[in-house]
């Protein structure tokens, strides 16, 4: 039973993908039933694998060449038990309300065939119990979500995206890749069971590559996880429809950089995780500054996304060499849910107004859409992290370990985060929901049908919720962690108040604080006031510092440059001086020694003459 | 019906009949060509599942004798490095075959050159008699020139397919000046491959000698493959071949000089292995990165196609240099793998060209909505050209640079850029600029491939690169104990010096 | 065997060269075709009476002037085939002759029968004898179409050349005498070192040498051959290229390795300047072309360096590469010349742009065009790629003799890729040149035509894919070439 289950988790989207493929291009419906179906299947498997508390792995060998042999496992521990649920879970949910949001679009199959070998790909990097397999699927992940991403690929900005992701993605795999082979050069394995085994035993066993592995297999996190620097293509990546924004910008695929590093997290020395920190910090503090002067619903969300995975990243920094990174995973989990409910929320807002994205074009939708608007409500106090929402325990875990590992500047810079974080939150909040219409679109808005709703619903139950239940402790055990005497809820409501005061007060003002200066600045307000008072680092911030363009100057400076010298080089000096000029010193060879044929018997008489004096002079006096 | 002797000669047996059918049975012809090259596949898959890979030696083994005054024989076979290759090189047959509707002047003659072309390459494969190894290839050249030429298109046309034709006998017979004087040192008894072999193998060349003769053999099966910086022929002959000669070239010929480093090279003067290795790794960055830019310059489709192609046999040479088990394998792999390829990303394009009667890529946009299927295959392959997992390119070129690391670090990180980077920005550029986009105006009529007997020859082609993508073991379950034993003749080399 | 017994073949030859000259006089003109077609068979009768002929040993008749071994027997052989396939190609250039076609066959076969003694010649007097009587005929044979101006030009230029070069062998044949008091090759060989090593031999024995190198067009004697070759009318021009070249190729292997072996051997060397000039002149004069018979003259001249490839080897299995590159030779040449003919009915051109359109018009005929062209170039499965091999495969293995022998094989390789650049341009134009402005008709073969095209494919791909038969019997040929 046990050996077949993880493969009922897995095998169902990839099937849906493929009959629907080969099968149901023209069918939308069926298209739809069978994607969910499969994610449905998924879940429930997941849900018997999780009440059992399975362990363990099953695999068969993929690859044997030399002394290389990969294995395609299925590993089953709390931390791929979690996050089975969390990506079949919310991605369930996903499923559904997308049968509502596409209602109508002809490209439906395409669609959902996309989202199940999502799903799919995303279950096989939860599931893999070797790092080649997890970069396979990992590449697939890259791969569906530009698929979905482009989606609508006949809009420029769809297929501008879709490719800009996938290539920054390629980046971070690049370093990814070069990590695999360097961690098998030095150990001959890649089985993560058998490398944790080895290094717990031996600890130096990756001598001085150790460094590097680290920080070459964090690329890809990097690039997955869209952190600084690489943190440009998941904005762009909004075009994509909402619910794949959810899908991918919330739950699963830029978790999956964070779920690499906890995965790995054995191999990182501490330099690494000292480098991992800082930029996990710099893109929380990075990507909050630019939500805080976006104008477009979705982008807000998408930097708070980049923010918050910043959050998660530091905390793999912050553990320390004897840590866990339970506290990045605890994060991933909360903010999955609630990440998942805003961008969704968000959607029933854009689907209500006819695509409109445009914060300053919409306004008291709160009373026309009364449940999106309070589970949108639940999200955002979660993701601002106020009490005792789900948002608020998970980040409180990262302060701590902030706190507590005497990284006082990093401290500073999560806190400030977390004050940033609630203004641009309320920001949105007060003028999407709040205040007057800014323009005619809220007037005909209504509350979306219930396919949409119910998901909106489903999620915020954990929103709300999931700081109870025990995840951090759930996720403990994995990594050998006592779990603490259980306590009442309301012991537990209180006990970060109580375990460690200062971050959690910390957090709580500026919580605070963030909220009052949102609320005194966008109440109201009919247009963006901040401009007026930071002037040109507004600018900057709504410009996103210029990394995008910094970028393309740099591609263009260096790669379509080197790229133009060796096109020029090819086309002139090889195929054009090198090629032609062989081609034309034989053809003119040719033409001059014809002129030795005169035609002219004399000539050829003396010529005839002169050889053979040429070669008895030669031979006789040689 | 596995048996390699009906595999190879069914193709030419087919072309022979063709000529002599009247010139009025234009119906007949097509037909008479895909059941040969239809029975020729079957015959392939059937050696192929008939493999039995646990087993040493050559399997399926025929050996007749020929010109016995020179030692040589008919003597075909397969053991683990070939058996893939003849399946692949049977399949892209068939597919040219089926792809060739397009063709509507002088088809008789045209699908005798192509049933001659098939057969010719059939039998390289297949070969273990160095003679007849570079007679099969041979056969091809001349109905790729005239291919090229008469059925070719493109303004440079006639540019082309003499530079194409001049390379490929250039290589060619700078490889057989390396093939003779292999010969002539192991003492003039015969070309029988494994007779060499066992012969070399107690009686080894002076390393001095075997390093010059290695150098021809690299560079004269280098050129064939399109080696840096003997590459420029191949995008330009690519892009003014028809269909089927590029599919039937880029697939599958341009491995026999791939094929022949590893079966013949190799093996037979591994202290001229050792001493060239550097050599032809810097070389195979020429092809991974700077053909890799170049094609990111690219504006029309087959050149664009035609360098990645260049660029892709980079890998093959890496893992060739490698010296590894893993990188030889892989570099075999990559050939099976860029072979089904190749030629389906030509198939595609020329079915575009078809309809659009242009490959400029600035005049097509927005084609997915035209062209679904068409436009779905053609992105799946350029995805498999960038190395994506599922694909056989990805355990390939996984392979080749887990092997290269050992030797060569620098140039592995670069090769990895290559791959994962520079491969996606020109296949993912290529999708946005083709496929992408708003549809326009001008190609509102365009009709997608309209049922599954034409949709055929694409789907054999992908679904052979997912089956080997997602089942690498196939390929590389028979070849280990050929492989490893190429290697340690190679690696026992430096032992003893 | 008595000696008129042995010199059966020839005289089978000259008799059917008269019986046609003779018969001429009574036929009635429309019936005068029959003629070529009765020598045509006899031809054919005496090429299979041939291999009647077993010899269980060299036979050395007339004193020693002429032997029959099996490098005779070749020849003669070869030389039958080459007269034969000539005949049917004069008789489908006859419409191109004002008059006297039956003279044409006839001086054909007298030319086939000084080609047959000179392949057996022991002596530097049956050396002059049987060259003279080939050389002459060919005087008249070159300028046979009196009403034209270029095939008379031609023939000028080849007497007075010729006859120059003749002079300069005449001359050798003098000095041989004088040094060494014996005509007779295998007794100068064996004379004494004093003889072997005087100047006055070496001079003699140079300028024999030039002499037959101005039969073979080598350079520096290859001047006469484009304009010779051009003028010509294209039978002529075709048992030229394969006929005369043969004729010197055998006398030039008799002269070589048996009259003065130890002499020869030391002049390797110059053999390959000669050979690597020879090659190199061939195909880069070619490439310019826009005659198809200038086309192959130069042609001609390169494959006369190929052929010496085989004397610079200097080994047996040279020698045989040498004859099997022969047989390749004579089929590829022959193919091309009688399909020129035949595509070029009723015109007066040798333009190769005129062949365009040539692979509409008649698929047989371009095909053969094609395969003999292919065969030149030297691409399996022809027989011209075993013979480039063979070449190729007799030079490296004596590589470690000489050192140049490496350069020469490079120079070789090279040549092989040039010389497909220009035969693979006559393929071009056959296949996708520019056509004439009017479609023309379809070409129509008598049988004849047919069947003299089925042999030339047949023996290309018979020597090219089943080589073994042919191959032996040129090993057996060179054997009887003295060996140490």
């Amino acid at each position: 039973m046990n050996a077949v289950l993880p493969w009922l988790v897995l095998l169902p989207p990839l099937l849906a993908a493929i009959t629907i493929t080969l099968g149901a291009l023209k069918r939308p419906v069926a298209a739809a039933r069978l994607s969910i179906g499969a994610i449905a299947l998924s879940l429930a498997a997941s849900l018997i694998l999780f009440a059992r508390d399975a362990s363990g792995v099953t695999s068969f060998t993929w690859l044997q060449v030399g002394g290389l042999a990969v294995e395609f496992g299925l590993r089953l521990d709390p931390v791929s038990l979690l996050m089975l649920l969390v990506v079949t879970g919310v991605g369930g949910a996903i499923h559904v309300y997308s049968w509502g949001y596409l209602e109508g679009d002809p490209g439906r199959p395409r669609y959902f065939a996309g989202l199940s070998l999502f799903s799919f790909a995303m279950l096989g990097i939860v599931l893999s119990s070797n790092l080649l397999q997890m970069f396979v699927f990992w590449e697939l992940v890259g791969v569906s979500s530009y698929l979905l991403i482009g989606f609508w690929h006949a809009r420029p900005a769809a297929a501008e995206a879709s490719k800009k992701a996938f290539l920054t993605n390629r980046v971070g795999d690049f370093g990814f890749l070069l990590g695999l082979v360097l961690v098998w050069a030095t150990t001959g394995t890649l089985d993560l069971g058998e490398l944790e085994t080895r290094l717990t035993v031996q600890p130096g066993a990756l001598g001085t590559a150790a460094t590097a592995i680290g920080l070459l297999i964090f690329c890809g996190a990097v690039g997955k996880s869209a952190q600084f620097p690489l943190h440009v293509w998941l904005p762009d990546a909004m075009e994509g429809p909402t619910p794949v924004s959810a899908l991918i910008h919330a739950a699963t695929m830029v978790a999956a950089g964070v779920y690499l590093l906890s995965r790995v997290f054995f191999l990182l020395d501490a330099p690494a995780l000292t480098v991992i920190a800082w930029i996990g910090g710099l893109t929380a503090l990075l990507a909050a500054l630019m939500a805080l002067q976006q104008d477009d619903l979705k982008r807000i969300l998408a930097y708070s996304t980049l923010s918050q995975l910043g959050y998660m990243v530091l905390a793999v920094g912050v553990a320390g060499t004897n840590g866990t990174p339970v506290a990045a995973m605890y994060h991933l989990a909360t903010h999955a849910s609630f990440k998942a409910l805003l961008f969704l929320g968000a959607g029933s807002v854009i689907h209500a107004l006819h695509h409109q994205q445009d914060i300053w074009r919409m306004g008291g939708l709160a009373r026309r859409m009364p449940v999106t608007f309070l589970t949108f409500l639940a999200a955002t106090l979660a993701l601002c992290g106020v009490p005792p929402l789900s948002g608020f325990y998970s980040k409180d875990v990262i302060l701590v370990l902030a706190w507590e590992h005497h990284a006082s500047l990093l401290f500073l810079l999560v806190v400030f985060v977390a004050g940033l974080t609630t203004a641009y939150m309320f920001r949105l909040l007060l003028v999407v929901f709040a205040g007057p219409a800014r323009s005619q679109d809220p007037d005909h808005a209504h509350e979306s049908p219930p396919v949409m709703t119910v998901p909106l619903l489903l999620l915020a139950v954990p929103t709300v919720l999931a700081g109870f239940w025990g995840i951090d402790a759930w996720l403990g055990r994995a990594y050998g962690v006592a779990p603490s005497p259980a306590g009442s809820w309301a012991e537990h409501l209180i006990a970060p108040f109580t375990h460690a005061p200062v971050p959690a007060l910390a957090g709580l003002a500026a919580v605070i604080l963030g909220g009052g200066v949102a609320w005194g600045l966008y109440r109201g307000a009919l247009r963006d006031p901040l401009p007026v008072h930071l002037g040109r680092l507004s600018r900057w911030m709504r410009d996103r510092f210029y990394f995008d363009e910094l970028y393309d100057r740099l591609i263009a400076g260096t790669q379509d440059a080197m790229a133009w010298v060796a096109d020029a080089f090819d086309r002139w000096i090889l195929a054009g001086a090198v090629v032609r000029g062989l081609h034309g010193a034989v053809e003119l060879g040719g033409r001059a020694l014809r002129l030795v044929q005169t035609g002219s018997l004399q000539t050829y008489a003396l010529l005839l003459a002169a050889g053979v004096v040429l070669v008895l002079a030669w031979m006789l006096f040689r | 019906m596995a048996n390699l002797s009906f595999i190879i000669f069914c193709p030419l047996v087919a072309a022979v009949l063709i000529a002599l059918l009247p010139r009025t049975f234009n119906v007949l012809f097509r037909a008479v060509a895909l059941l040969a090259t239809g029975l020729s596949l079957l015959g392939a898959v059937r050696v192929f599942a008939g493999f039995d890979s646990a087993a040493t030696g050559l399997q399926f083994e025929q050996h007749f004798r020929w010109v016995d005054a020179l030692g040589i024989g008919y003597h075909v076979g397969v053991d683990g490095l070939n058996v893939g290759l003849v399946l692949m090189a049977a399949l892209v047959a068939f597919a040219a075959v089926c792809v060739s509707r397009e063709i509507r002047e002088r088809q008789q003659f045209y699908y005798i050159l192509v049933l001659a072309m098939a057969g010719g390459i059939l039998g390289a494969f297949a070969s273990f008699d160095l003679f007849l190894f570079y007679f099969f290839h041979e056969l091809a050249l001349v109905p790729t020139f005239i291919l090229i030429g008469v059925w070719g298109r493109g303004a440079q046309r006639d540019y082309a397919t003499f530079k194409l034709t001049l390379y490929l006998s250039l290589g060619a017979l700078v490889a057989l000046i390396g093939l003779i004087a292999l010969y002539v040192q192991a003492g003039q008894t015969s070309f029988n491959l494994l007779h060499l072999t066992r012969h070399l193998a107690l009686n080894p060349i002076a390393p001095g000698t075997q390093s010059w003769i290695f150098g021809l053999l690299l560079f004269g099966f280098g050129i064939l493959v399109s080696l840096w910086p003997f590459h420029t022929w191949a995008p330009l002959g690519y892009a003014a071949a028809p269909t089927a000669a590029a599919m039937l070239h880029a697939g599958v010929l341009k491995k026999f000089g791939l094929y022949g480093l590893i079966r013949i090279a190799l093996p037979l003067l591994p202290a001229g292995a050792q001493s060239w290795m550097n050599v032809l790794a810097l070389l195979c960055l020429g092809n991974i990165l700077y053909c890799g830019l170049v094609a990111l310059r690219q504006r029309d489709l087959n050149h664009l196609l035609g360098n990645s192609s260049v660029a892709h046999m980079g890998f093959a040479f890496l893992g060739i240099a490698s010296l590894s088990v893993l990188g030889v394998t892989g570099a075999v792999v990559v050939m099976v793998a860029h072979g089904l390829l190749a030629a389906l990303s030509f198939a595609l394009s020329g079915f575009l060209y078809h309809r659009l009667g242009t490959l400029e890529m600035d005049q097509m946009g927005g084609l997915l909505q035209r062209l679904p299927f068409v436009g779905g295959v053609m992105v799946m392959a350029m995805f498999a050209g960038c190395g994506l997992p599922g694909f056989a390119n990805f355990p390939g070129e996984a392979l080749v640079l887990f092997g290269a690391w050992e030797s060569y670090r620098t140039i592995t990180v670069l090769a990895c850029w290559g791959a994962l980077v520079i491969a996606a920005v020109y296949m993912l550029r290529a999708v946005r600029t083709i496929w992408h986009g708003p549809p326009l105006d001008r190609w509102k009529d365009l009709v997608d491939a309209p049922n599954l007997w034409v949709k055929l020859p694409y789907a054999l082609l992908l679904a052979g690169l997912l089956v080997f993508g997602c089942f690498p073991r196939l390929l590389t379950d028979p070849m280990q104990p050929v492989v490893s034993q190429i290697v340690q003749r190679v690696q026992g080399e430096t032992a003893t010096p | 065997m008595t000696d008129f017994a042995a010199i059966g073949l020839e005289l089978a030859v000259a008799a059917t060269g008269l019986a046609v000259l003779l018969l001429d006089l009574w036929v009635r003109p429309e019936q005068r075709r029959w003629l070529t077609w009765t020598a045509v068979l006899a031809v054919a009768g005496i090429f299979v009476a041939s291999f009647a002929l077993t010899l269980p040993e060299p036979a050395r008749l007339f004193g020693g002037l002429y032997v029959l071994d099996e490098l005779a027997l070749f020849f003669k052989r070869f030389f039958l085939l080459a007269a034969l396939l000539v005949l049917v190609v004069g008789q489908e250039f006859a419409d191109r002759f004002p008059a006297g076609h039956a003279e044409y066959s006839a001086l054909t076969l007298f030319a086939l029968t000084g080609m047959m003694f000179a392949a057996s010649a022991n002596d530097f007097v049956l050396l002059f004898v049987a060259l003279e009587l080939v050389t002459i005929t060919f005087y008249v044979l070159t300028s046979f179409q009196r009403r034209r101006v270029a095939s008379l030009e031609a023939g000028v230029k080849y007497l007075i050349l010729g006859a120059l070069s003749t002079g300069f062998l005449v001359y050798g044949l003098a000095l041989i005498f004088g040094a060494a008091g014996t005509m007779n090759f295998e007794q100068l060989a064996a004379s004494p070192p004093a003889v072997l090593e005087s100047r006055l031999l070496t001079v003699g024995l140079l300028l024999v040498l030039v002499g037959l190198a101005f039969k073979i067009a080598a350079v520096p004697f290859q001047f006469w051959a484009p304009d010779v070759y051009e003028g010509a009318p294209l039978p002529t021009t075709a048992f030229l290229a394969v006929g005369s070249k043969a004729a010197g190729i055998v006398l030039l292997l008799r002269v070589w390795f048996v009259a003065a072996p130890a002499l020869t051997a030391s002049w390797a060397g110059p053999l390959l300047v000669v050979t690597a000039l020879t090659l190199l002149y061939g195909v880069l004069c070619a490439i310019p072309q826009r005659s198809l018979k200038r086309l192959m003259a130069y042609s001609s001249i390169a494959n006369a360096g190929f052929l010496l490839l085989g004397f610079c080897s200097g080994s047996a299995a040279g020698v045989a590469a040498v004859l099997f590159y022969l047989g390749g030779y004579l089929f590829a040449v022959l193919a091309i010349f009688l399909v020129a003919t035949l595509a070029w009915r009723g015109t007066d051109t040798d333009a190769i742009a005129d062949l365009a359109g040539l692979g509409q018009r008649s698929p047989l005929l371009a095909g053969v065009l094609t395969l003999g062209l292919v065969s030149l170039a030297g691409v399996p499965p022809l027989a011209g790629f075993f013979g480039k091999f063979l070449l190729l495969k007799s030079v490296l293995a004596s590589a470690t003799l000489h050192p140049g022998l490496y350069a020469v094989a490079a120079v070789a390789l090279l040549a092989v890729v040039i010389s497909l650049y220009y035969y693979f341009g006559v393929i071009r134009v056959v296949y996708w040149g520019q056509q004439a402005a009017a479609q023309q008709p379809p070409i129509l073969l008598a049988w004849p035509a047919r069947a003299a095209l089925g042999l030339c494919v047949f023996g290309l791909l018979w020597l090219g894919c089943f080589p073994a038969n042919v191959l032996n019997l040129a090993q057996l040929a060179a054997q009887s070439l003295p060996w140490r």
